[in-house]
Order: C-alpha cells, then sequence, then structure tokens
C-alpha cells in the first residue's frame, strides 16, 4: 500500500513537472494576440507615417515674447507663462502648457523619439525591389533630418549659441540616437559642440540622402531636399561657418534667388490683405514657393485675445524708415490686440474642437519653420562677413524688390552707410550691411520666433517696460538667455541645470 | 432636416455634417478592438490528519496577453501555503480546564504571493494609427502611445496572516482575530519623466509597501430570557500602510492634490497641503515657500523640495473602520439598529476659492467672510475676489488661489459615526394573521443613512463618505422604508 502511494505520487510529480515544462511554449502562440488594435512597425509605408509625427508640435514662437518685439499689452488675457516670458522669469509651469520651454523640450524630445524608433528598426525592415530600397534611404534621410533639427532648435533655447571657442565646455542638450527601452533612463548633456557635431553629421548624411518623390501632397510637411537645403544654411550661419552658409544657399536660391521669396507687393497678397483669412492662409499655404517646410503648431502666439505682442510704438520701431524709400508690405494688414497691441496678420488662428459641442480644444496654427526668405537673408549675412559685400546688398536688393512698393531705390554700400548716417566714418561696411540685413530679419519674421536667436546671436540686451512703468532688463549676456531646462529633466533625468 | 416633429419625430440628416466633421477633425464614427487572453495553471493540494491538522497548498501559473508580445514579462507563478490547528479536536482539549471553557478554538495561517496584472502598461512598443490635423495635406500618421519597457514586470504582494476563532461557551462569545502582514512590490505608477526619451508619463513598477493591521469581531448574546433576547455584533479594523521604495517622488503638484500621493516613509495616500501665512493687507492669500519666504506662488514641478514646502497632514484614506450592531427581540418585536464609524484620515475640502468667479461658477457661502476692507486680515482667512484687471493679467496672484485650495485650511478630519440603519418589525399574531386568512404577516420600518452622529465641524454639513467621488454622483439618500409582508 505504502509502495502504490508513493508511485502515484511520483507520476503525480513527473506529469506536473511535464505540463509546467511545455505551458509556455504551447500557451505562447495564444497569448500572441495582440490586446487591442497596436500597430506593429514592420514595413515602409508604416515607417514613413511614424515620421510624419517626428515633427514636435511646440512652437518657438513663443520666444517673441521675450524680445524687443513686445511691449506689455492691456485688454487681453495675460497667462502665468506670458508674464513670465515677459519679465524672462524662469517657468514653471506643467509641461502640457503650450508656448512654455517645458512644452518645447517634451514635444521636441517625443518628436526626436519617433525618428529613433524608424532608424532602429529602419534596417530590418524588407526591401527587395529597387524603388523600395531607394526608398527606404529617403525614410532615413527624413528620419536623420527631423531628429537633427529637433536637437538644433533645443540646443539653441537651452544652451549658449554657438561659440567655437567655448563650445567644447558649454552645456547643451542629450543627443538621442537610440529609442528608450527602460522604465527611467538617465541622461547626460552633451556639450554644444557635441551637439553641432551630431547635428551635423545627421544633417549631411540626410542631405546626401533625401529623395522627394515619396512624398504624396505637397511634401512640405516633411523634411524635403529644399527644406534640408535650408536647415543647412541656418546651421552653418549660426556655427559661424560662413562659406558653407554661403554654399548650402547657393544650392537652393540657383540662378533666381528671387523665386524664392513670395512677393507681397504682388495683386494676389493686396487682393488678399483685408481679409483675416485669406492673407495667412495665402501667407503660409504649402503652395508658396518659399514656403520650405510647414509644421502644426500648438500655440497662442498667433491669437489676438492672449499674451503680450507688438505695439504701435513697437511697430515705429520697427517699420521706421528704410534705405528703399517705398513703403514696407510687411506692416499690414495688421489688427488691433487689446486696448494697445497692434498685431500682423500671419499665421492663421486655428481651433481642433475636442468635440462637436465643444468651446474647449487645441488652438493651432500651420507655422513656416523654413523659407526661402530666410536662406535669402542668411547668404545675405554669411556674404559680408566674407567681405562679399556687393553679392551681400544684392540679395538684400532681391528681397526688398518683393516687400517695398512704389519707386524703391536700388542701393549700393554709399547709400546704405549714408542711410545709417556713418558716410565715410570708421564703421566696417561689413557692420552697416549685417545691421540692414539683421533689421530685415526682424520685419520678415515678427512674431514667428526667431528674433530671440538673432538677439542671443549678436548679444543684444533687452528692456521691457512693465504696466506700472517699471523698466525691466536683459543684460547682453545675461544667463537667463539660455532658458532654464524643466525641472522634472533635472530631478528625473539626473541632468545638470543651467547657471542661474 | 434634422428631426421631423410633425412627421412622428423622423431624423433626416444633411449630408453636410459629413463635410463639416472632417473640416473640425471630429471622428464621424470610431471602431476600437480589445482582446483580453487569458491563461492559467492551476495546482492544488490539501492534507488533513484528524481533523485536527490542515494543510493546503496552490500553485499557479497565469499568463495574460495584455502586456503585449512580450515573453520575458507575460507569466507570473504564485503560490500559497495555508495550515489551520483545530485546538478543539485535540484529545487533551477535554482534559485541560483551561480550554474547555471553550466551544471552538482554532488557529489559522496563511503565507503566500500573489501578483497583478498591471493596467494600461505596455512592455512593447505601442503605436496608434490616425489622420493628421491640417488644412490642406492630410495625411494617416502613426504615433507613439508607449515606449518599449523591458522592465515593466507585474505587481506582486507577499502576504503573511494569522487568525484565531474562538467561542466561549458559558459567556455566549464567538469571535475571530486576525493580523496581517502585507509586503507589496514591484507597484506601478505614473512618473512625470524627463522628456528626453519621448514620453512625458510613463507607467511604471517604481514602489514597494508595507501594510499591516488587524481585524477583530466579536458577537455576543448578551441576556437571553424567554421572550426576550439582546445580540451585539461588533467589528473593527485598523490597518497602516507605509511607502518603503519610491524611485521618484512626486512633484509638489501631484502631492496637493485632491487624492494625496505616495512619499517615502509615509503612507499610499498621503494628503499635503501648502504652508498657509494668512492674508496680505490687500487681502490675498500667502504662503510660505521652502527658503522660509512669503510668497504668492511655489515651483509645482519640482520634487525636491517636498519636505520643506508643504507640510504633511496625514493619510487620505481611512486607517480605521468598524460597525456595531445591536438586535433586540422582545415578544413579537424586534428592534436592531448599525453604527458604523472610519477614523483616522484627513480630507481636501473641494476648491471653491478662485481668482475669477464667472457666471457658471456657485459661489461658496464662506464668501459671506471675505477679505472686503484693510484690516480685515486679521479676522478672516476668507480671500478677497480679485479686480478682474488683476484675474487675468498674469501676475503671481493667480497661483495663490490655487495654493490656498490647498493649504491646511482647508483639510477636515475625516473621522465620522454614522448610524447607518435602524430597523423595528412587529410579527402579527399568528390567530391575528388567520384570522384574516393569512398564515402570517409582518410589518416593519427601516431607515438607512438615518444620521450623521459625528463628523467634523469644518466640512460645514458635507458628508464625509461622499468625497472625490465625481461630478455627477449622489450621495448616499436617505432611505425610510414601510413594509408589510404577508404569507398565504
Amino acid at each position: 500500500m505504502r509502495q502504490f502511494n508513493k508511485t502515484i505520487s511520483f507520476t503525480a510529480a513527473r506529469i506536473l513537472l511535464v505540463t509546467l515544462l511545455l505551458f509556455p511554449g504551447a500557451c505562447n502562440d495564444f497569448l500572441n494576440e495582440a490586446p487591442d488594435n497596436r500597430v506593429t512597425l514592420d514595413n515602409l509605408d508604416k515607417a514613413a507615417q511614424l515620421l510624419t509625427n517626428a515633427y514636435s508640435i511646440a512652437s518657438p514662437a513663443f520666444t517673441d515674447w521675450m524680445t524687443d518685439n513686445t511691449a506689455y499689452i492691456r485688454g487681453v488675457t495675460i497667462r502665468q507663462s506670458h508674464s513670465r516670458a515677459f519679465e524672462w522669469k524662469d517657468f514653471v509651469d506643467d509641461p502640457n502648457e503650450q508656448d512654455t520651454p517645458a512644452f518645447f523640450w517634451f514635444e521636441t524630445y517625443n518628436a526626436i523619439a519617433h525618428a529613433n524608433e524608424v532608424l532602429a528598426v529602419l534596417e530590418s525592415l524588407p526591401a527587395t525591389s529597387e524603388t523600395d530600397k531607394k526608398r527606404k534611404r529617403a525614410i532615413e534621410a527624413e528620419a536623420r533630418l527631423s531628429r537633427a533639427y529637433g536637437h538644433f532648435m533645443l540646443v539653441n533655447l537651452f544652451g549658449k549659441h554657438y561659440d567655437e571657442s567655448s563650445a567644447e565646455s558649454d552645456r547643451g542638450v542629450p543627443y538621442v540616437e537610440t529609442p528608450e527601452t527602460v522604465f527611467i533612463k538617465t541622461y547626460k548633456r552633451n556639450t554644444v559642440k557635441e551637439v553641432y557635431t551630431k547635428v551635423e553629421a545627421d544633417l549631411l548624411k540626410g542631405l546626401e540622402l533625401i529623395d522627394d518623390t515619396f512624398y504624396s501632397n505637397s511634401g512640405k510637411y516633411h523634411f524635403n531636399k529644399n527644406a534640408a537645403l535650408a536647415f543647412a544654411s541656418r546651421f552653418y550661419l549660426f556655427k559661424q561657418d560662413y562659406d558653407k552658409c554661403i554654399e548650402y544657399s547657393n544650392l537652393l536660391l540657383g540662378s533666381d534667388p528671387g523665386s524664392f521669396v513670395r512677393d507681397l507687393t504682388s495683386t494676389e497678397f493686396q487682393n488678399a490683405s483685408s481679409s483675416p483669412t485669406n492673407y495667412p492662409q495665402l501667407y503660409s499655404s504649402p503652395q508658396q514657393r518659399s514656403n520650405l517646410l510647414l509644421m502644426r503648431k500648438i500655440s497662442l502666439v498667433q491669437r489676438i485675445d492672449f499674451a503680450h505682442g507688438p505695439t504701435s510704438d513697437v511697430y515705429d520701431d520697427i517699420f521706421g524708415p528704410n534705405p528703399f524709400g517705398g513703403t514696407d508690405e510687411r506692416e499690414n494688414p495688421s489688427y488691433q490686440k487689446g486696448e494697445n497691441g497692434a498685431f500682423p496678420a500671419r499665421y492663421e488662428s486655428l481651433f481642433e474642437r475636442s468635440s462637436l459641442n465643444s468651446n474647449v480644444g487645441t488652438p493651432y496654427h500651420i507655422g513656416i519653420m523654413f523659407r526661402g526668405e530666410e536662406v535669402l537673408l542668411n547668404r545675405a549675412e554669411a556674404l559680408a562677413q566674407k567681405n562679399r559685400i556687393t553679392e551681400a546688398i544684392a540679395d538684400l536688393q532681391t528681397l526688398a524688390n518683393k516687400r517695398y512698393s512704389g519707386n524703391i531705390n536700388t542701393i549700393t554700400i554709399t547709400s546704405l552707410r549714408n542711410f545709417f548716417g556713418v558716410g565715410s566714418g570708421s564703421i566696417s561696411n561689413r557692420t552697416v550691411v549685417i545691421e540692414w540685413a539683421v533689421r530685415e530679419r526682424r520685419r520678415e519674421f515678427l512674431v514667428q520666433g526667431m528674433r530671440w536667436f538673432d538677439l542671443k546671436r549678436f548679444k543684444v540686451s533687452i528692456e521691457h517696460e512693465l504696466e506700472d512703468g517699471t523698466k525691466v532688463k536683459l543684460e547682453s549676456e545675461d544667463l537667463r538667455k539660455v532658458l532654464q531646462i524643466p525641472t522634472s529633466a533635472i530631478e528625473v533625468g539626473g541632468l545638470k541645470p543651467n547657471p542661474r | 432636416m434634422g428631426v421631423i416633429y410633425e412627421s412622428g419625430g423622423i431624423v433626416i440628416t444633411d449630408p453636410k455634417i459629413i463635410e463639416f466633421f472632417n473640416l473640425q477633425n471630429i471622428d464621424y464614427y470610431s471602431r476600437s478592438e480589445e482582446r483580453d487572453r487569458f491563461v492559467g495553471l492551476f495546482f492544488n493540494g490539501g492534507y488533513s490528519y484528524k481533523s485536527r491538522y490542515v494543510a493546503n497548498f496552490t500553485a499557479r501559473y497565469d499568463g495574460s496577453n495584455q502586456l503585449g508580445e512580450s515573453n520575458a514579462v507575460r507569466y507570473l507563478p504564485t503560490w500559497n501555503v495555508s495550515g489551520a490547528w483545530n485546538i478543539d479536536n485535540e484529545s487533551f482539549f477535554e482534559n485541560t480546564p483551561v480550554l474547555s471553557a471553550f466551544s471552538l478554538l482554532k488557529l489559522r495561517g496563511t503565507y503566500g504571493i500573489s501578483g497583478n496584472l498591471p493596467p494600461n502598461a505596455s512592455a512593447l512598443l505601442n503605436l496608434r494609427a490616425d489622420a493628421t490635423i491640417r488644412p490642406t495635406d492630410v495625411e494617416p500618421f502613426l504615433g507613439i502611445v508607449d515606449l518599449t519597457n523591458t522592465e515593466l514586470t507585474w505587481e506582486k504582494l507577499k502576504e503573511f496572516n494569522v487568525g484565531l476563532d474562538f467561542g466561549l461557551k458559558k459567556l455566549n462569545i464567538n469571535g475571530s482575530l486576525n493580523y496581517y502582514l502585507r509586503n507589496a512590490y514591484d507597484l506601478i505608477g505614473i512618473v512625470q519623466t524627463s522628456g528626453i526619451g519621448g514620453q512625458s508619463l510613463k507607467t511604471g513598477n517604481f514602489a514597494d509597501m508595507e501594510a499591516s493591521g488587524f481585524e477583530v469581531s466579536i458577537s455576543t448574546i448578551n441576556l437571553k430570557r424567554p421572550g426576550f433576547s439582546w445580540k451585539t455584533d461588533f467589528n473593527f479594523g485598523y490597518t497602516k500602510d507605509k511607502i518603503t521604495r519610491l524611485d521618484f517622488g512626486p512633484r509638489l503638484v501631484d502631492a496637493i492634490g485632491q487624492n494625496g500621493a505616495a512619499v517615502l516613509g509615509g503612507p499610499r495616500r498621503g494628503l499635503y497641503s501648502t504652508k498657509f501665512l494668512g492674508l496680505n493687507d490687500k487681502g490675498v492669500p500667502t504662503f510660505e515657500n521652502g527658503e522660509g519666504e512669503t510668497v504668492f506662488e511655489l515651483d509645482l514641478q519640482e520634487r525636491s523640495g517636498l519636505a520643506t514646502t508643504l507640510i504633511y497632514e496625514g493619510p487620505n484614506e481611512p486607517r480605521g473602520a468598524g460597525g456595531l450592531t445591536n438586535t433586540l427581540n422582545y415578544k413579537n418585536f424586534s428592534f436592531s439598529f448599525l453604527l458604523s464609524f472610519k477614523y483616522d484620515y484627513k480630507i481636501r475640502l473641494n476648491d471653491s476659492f478662485f481668482s475669477y468667479y464667472s457666471d457658471f461658477d456657485a459661489l461658496p457661502g464662506d464668501l459671506k467672510n471675505r477679505w472686503a476692507v484693510p484690516g480685515d486680515e486679521n479676522l478672516t482667512n476668507i480671500p478677497v475676489i480679485l479686480d478682474q484687471g488683476i484675474a487675468q493679467t498674469g501676475s503671481a496672484i493667480e497661483n495663490a488661489y490655487d495654493l490656498y485650495n490647498k493649504s491646511s485650511v482647508r483639510v477636515a478630519n475625516g473621522d465620522y459615526i454614522r448610524l447607518k440603519t435602524a430597523r423595528l418589525s412587529y410579527q402579527l399574531p399568528a390567530t391575528w394573521a388567520s384570522r384574516v386568512g393569512f398564515s402570517n404577516a409582518n410589518i416593519s420600518l427601516e431607515g438607512q443613512n438615518i444620521a450623521l452622529l459625528y463628523a467634523d465641524k469644518a466640512l460645514n454639513g458635507q458628508d464625509p463618505e461622499f468625497f472625490s467621488s465625481g461630478g455627477v454622483a449622489l450621495p448616499q439618500p436617505r432611505i425610510v422604508t414601510f413594509s408589510l409582508n404577508i404569507g398565504l
């Protein structure tokens, strides 16, 4: 009896053991069923679709509130983040608050993650035909370019402007090249130099492989060849590598630079100027040849009922006398904003309702992230830096021909010197031309988030007057010109904060 | 178009509505699928010796598809052992004088590990498809919902439980005592990340927690005479929990929330408050920051300043709870009532004060006592209603109102005693019932949620059991029922 019992238990144990061993294998197929309609990244179509999200929904345009383009406006809703920007206080907003450094940080790294997921699996995706192989390279190019652009914008907001003498020690941002696969990963900040080197590598590889033929629609919502060239133009200008800036700008602008400048003096723009929707639609349309890269941006900057902005005083300062003598068509159309604001029509204010009957939702606009005019102005500045004064002035004239209406002058270095009242003084031609180029940039990019970077590049101090008349000032090399990284990046990510 | 009322209320849809939906980026319809697959292997053994010693053993091996196609984390083995000693069945039981007073004596114990499948967590890259929101160039896209998390695992719980069941013959007392020790680990929560990996909020395992507590339940028959009896049931439990590992503490904004937050060394849901320093000479609330300065705003995104910037109020969940039932029977009358109580916890009052009130706001009655003229700051803690010119100009003062709602003056004790139910019934004598043709009849009057006998005055009449329970939920209603039961 005893013997029998033992046999039974022995057999039972064996059955149990065998079952336990077989169990996981037998059940894997059964459990491989996806729990919901998630998508597996297993072909080139899906890789390309994932890259559609590799463009940040955060706009750098909020930086305009920190510049001399902005003054105190009464009678509009000022959110806390707006007044912090205006007074250069460190932001403490929730990362979901649009138009803040934290929002820009989180959303831009989110875009970069999309590019990295694609690059991580791209080589293993099936591509047999020649077309597919070419497409794979085009996808790689788009992923690299969008990743480089994201990091480039981050390093210029959260790091010092590139300075060859200190870039090797200046704190930049982490350059992320692989997907995050653990729960919480700690990162370290690459130096500004390291970030620029990596951006350059991705940019050049992207330029080599980019192929616009695989884009449907206009292709303007993706990094196309022209957008990549414009990126290179800005990158090398910021890196103070002026020869390369000129080289890539030339590749875009070719023999007819004027074709990359929208003509604000044209009847098309003039006819649209009375409509608050038609004008911005025309301005940011993918059909404009000068618009090279468009992105959807969640932001309040295009709203005339929120935040500080340009006033008529600021307008007078920006659109003062010019050496061409005509009327600057960028000054109008503009709208009244609050009690004392003047707001230029650039972007159409769009709104995504959260549901049919809802009055809440997401405010957004279609932002122009690269455009022909910028490349032309980059080249003019780079040419001036290289003392190629005549060519630089020619570029400024090309832009002016489509900006100033009426009988306008053809400028020369002499007329430009006279305009600034420095005649035959000791100030160099180079300085004079750059001064005008930067003023054109201010007119051209008003409320679009470029001025901040120019003020950083040229170390300009900024003064704002508060409601009660007190003045606050941002010094030319103020530490606050380098925005503070989000608190979570310091406390969870283990990054060093920027000095204050 | 629309509802045609005069034709019987038929609905005719304007086809342009679809165009409108598309322009507004509203889905005309949507479709989703969820597939839940689960396999379990179960092994169970039991042994009993002479009804004195009982042992049980259970082993499970569970697998689920909810974490995605990842062999590493989808399976979880768990087990459990339990034993009992029926002392009253021992041969020496009858012969030992001390033990013979007992009618029942049983010692039980359990030890085991169990697992909990994390909801809304994915171990593998989770991509979702959608269409872009743009005026032109609309195209399908894929977006990251969750990044890969190779470290994700089940939430696990080790539990040790010991209990004693007893009955005393002469005193007519029956009861049980229970003590438990729980060690929960690899608990899952949501963390605000550095964002660098691309996902700002991540779900993962990052906390361990210990909990211990006891439960007592006793029922007695206090009096038993012919025609009269009085029974009492009493139960009481107390539990204490403590976070023993927390890789990432909460941000200040998380800690001051309505539901509390987990902080290392504190309970699972600890309630934290801002340090309110009273109103300033303009009636605006002021606060003390981590450096001891008087301020209107705090950096709520930071984590490190929690200990110096906030005050710990107490646990947000009741630690102690229990109930007391008395049942009296006298002849055909029966009367019973239940008192229930909870104690040792704090609740945050609803956010009532804002920098800006619109016509849609229901204003709190407390505003009657608000700051109105200079000097009032010495008399009241209710902040001033701000001028619109200040309320919407982005000043730091707006923050002060949010912080005020999360301060110590807006916290109440949750302790309460409630007369939950009372019931009086009368069984009609059988002779009366039969006279009208019924075999039996019973009338009763019962009330539920009759009275809140004790609650913190700071609640101002609000039900302490009805907090953070959603916007459209109704508080427990008071119900009075009269019933007549007849048997034919």
